[in-house]
């Protein structure tokens, strides 16, 4: 486990801290997060007129380019807030006619899939739901548990993302339309934190190839440069993010699908998967030392939804009760055919990182850099 | 050559991914003439009842496939809210059912407590089913398989004989009906990988 001697500095502006080896701090003590917020992001995000009429462009384009289609968009929906918020603007707000795309990885919590129905139900748009074939599922989460890497949601971050790109890939969507914004999302979770490339294929496979126990068959997956490349030079397939376009204020956007939906809130960001939100509330902290509630409330601080005294004082305790995570500890256990045992060794061995395993993290670098040289990659985030 | 029945609700194309996985003839039907050379029928279903029953009704096919399924025994096999069509009546609807098997539909006890919490709506995701009694396209699949549910609403066959497998979600109900020729499940069998494409199988197989 961790060793939590070690002193750790905290950014003096939001909540992130040197358990990120790649932050830098400047001569305030402000973080190169709260940095890039406020020299890259901030100056460029426009949630006023200007951002409206720039996105009902893209609007009108995705429906003239839809009019003969049954559906004139894709949304990959996980009953979350972001997705949720998304499925109501683009419906109610701004006419488009989507198929609203769900992944069942087998780790739905009650809540998200009540969300996802009264959606259906409320909007009037159809669902196709991907179900993950379920052993090949606990397969590779089992490999990855085992790897002592702290990504261990990679396989659901995978089979989230390629489902959703071979979907469209196959069936002719021209736009995906997504909830990923500034607005909760500005301070991205570091690499370090369990958050590496899920979409290399490289390090995925070299994991199972060494932990896993069964073939993948029909475990959905999309290499980075399938999607960067394939998918959108060739297939023609656009990423559209209309949160950031739009005033998106996480209360004000639970409220008003409360009101309209019935939808229900959960107590943390990524807890509509219950494998995540055991990751992030026990797996990840009590392991590896990161706390990823420390970047997505600090992205309230930042957007000024948040105070940075209350994170504080939350994040100075375990989001869910002790009690409570032992009972998950066991209900994963049990679901990937851990023993109890079995799975508490796992979590006291040394830990590792990706750099332990096969990867593509230097081309994929490159790869990126490349992209941005020809202008088809923008990259607002640190 | 089984015909998968197209009438606008329900996703055509998983069924029809799996049959040419395991090199079954097929073939969409949408209307009566394409009925011609179907052996057999898969009624597939998703959303409210009266909307499926409507959509089924004004397809105009469903003189002819009650004429096939109830005269001339042709082996059908309804998925999910395709399973209650079958029955004679939802509490989802109005609308009556094609009543092929004798049963009613019923709504999940959302009041009913699990631990301290309402049961939630709806039943989604994977579940094991316990074999009740022999039906042939259930052969080779054992007690625990596990498929795949998306439903609020549930089969509730009048006659023990019908009842084939059953799941429990707050508590028993019946997800494999079978009555003659007329097979239901309440779970995605298109869905459920190896065992769905084993249920599937098993059908096409049926004499």
């Amino acid at each position: 486990m961790k060793d939590k001697t070690k002193k750790i500095q905290i950014c003096t502006n939001c909540v992130m801290d040197s358990t990120d080896p790649t932050i830098v701090f400047d001569e305030k003590g402000v973080c190169d997060y709260c940095i890039n917020y406020f020299s890259n992001i901030l100056p460029n995000w426009h949630t006023d007129e200007r951002g409206r009429s720039s996105i009902m462009k893209v609007v009108e384009r995705i429906k003239s380019e839809g009019i003969n289609k049954e559906y004139d968009c894709i949304i990959g929906i996980s009953g979350g807030l972001d997705s949720s918020f998304l499925a109501h603007v683009a419906v109610k707000d701004f006419g488009l006619r989507p198929l609203f795309f769900h992944v069942d990885a087998g780790w739905n919590s009650d809540i998200s899939t009540s969300n996802i129905q009264k959606l259906i139900d409320g909007l009037g748009v159809d669902l196709y739901t991907e179900v993950v074939n379920w052993d090949e599922m606990k397969d590779l989460q089992r490999a990855f548990i085992k790897s002592q890497v702290p990504d261990i949601d990679t396989p659901q971050d995978l089979v989230f993302f390629s489902s959703l790109y071979n979907y469209a890939a196959k069936n002719g969507h021209k736009y995906i339309i997504t909830g990923g914004n500034f607005s909760t999302e500005c301070v991205r979770e570091p690499l370090a934190w369990g958050a590496y490339y899920q979409t290399d294929m490289v390090y995925v496979n070299d994991i199972h190839k060494k932990f896993g126990e069964r073939k993948l068959v029909t475990f959905p997956r999309c290499d980075i440069f399938k999607y960067k490349i394939l998918y959108r030079l060739f297939y023609g397939i656009r990423v559209v993010k209309p949160l950031d376009s739009i005033p998106f204020l996480k209360k004000e956007a639970e409220k008003l699908l409360n009101d309209l939906y019935g939808w229900q809130g959960y107590q943390h960001k990524h807890h509509e998967s219950r494998f995540t939100r055991f990751y992030e509330s026990f797996w990840l902290p009590k392991k590896f030392g990161f706390d990823k509630r420390k970047n997505h409330l600090s992205s309230l601080i930042l957007t000024g939804q948040a105070d940075r005294a209350e994170v504080l004082d939350r994040i100075s305790r375990l989001e869910l009760p002790e009690e409570e995570l032992m009972l998950e500890f066991d209900y994963v256990a049990k679901k990937l055919d851990f023993a109890n045992d079995e799975l508490w060794s796992y979590f006291n061995a040394p830990n590792k990182t990706f750099r332990d395993y096969k990867n593509n993290y230097k081309l994929i670098q490159l790869g990126t850099k490349f992209l941005q040289l020809l202008g088809l990659e923008k990259r607002a985030f640190k | 050559m089984i015909g998968i029945i197209d009438y606008g609700v329900g996703n055509i194309n998983a069924f029809i991914n799996i049959l040419k996985q395991i090199g079954v003839p097929y073939k969409k039907v949408s209307n009566e003439s394409e009925l011609v050379n179907v052996q057999k029928l898969i009624l597939p279903g998703v959303g409210h009842f009266d909307y499926a029953m409507k959509r089924f009704q004004d397809s105009g096919m469903i003189d002819k496939i009650n004429k096939m399924v109830l005269q001339q025994n042709t082996p059908v096999l309804g998925v999910c809210v395709g399973m209650q069509m079958m029955a004679n009546n939802s509490d989802e609807g109005i609308l009556p059912g094609l009543g092929w098997i004798n049963a009613e539909v019923k709504k999940f006890d959302s009041t009913q407590l699990i631990g301290n919490e309402p049961l939630p709506l709806p039943h989604m995701g994977w579940n094991d089913i316990t074999l009740e009694k022999f039906s042939p396209i259930l052969t080779g699949l054992e007690n625990n398989s596990h498929f795949y549910f998306l439903h609020s609403f549930y089969f509730v066959c009048h006659e023990d004989s019908d009842r084939i497998a059953s799941a429990n979600y707050g508590s028993n109900f019946t997800c494999v009906a079978n009555h003659k020729n007329v097979f239901g499940v309440q779970f995605h069998p298109e869905k459920s990988h190896n065992y769905g494409i084993k249920l599937l199988k098993n059908f096409s197989e049926l004499c």
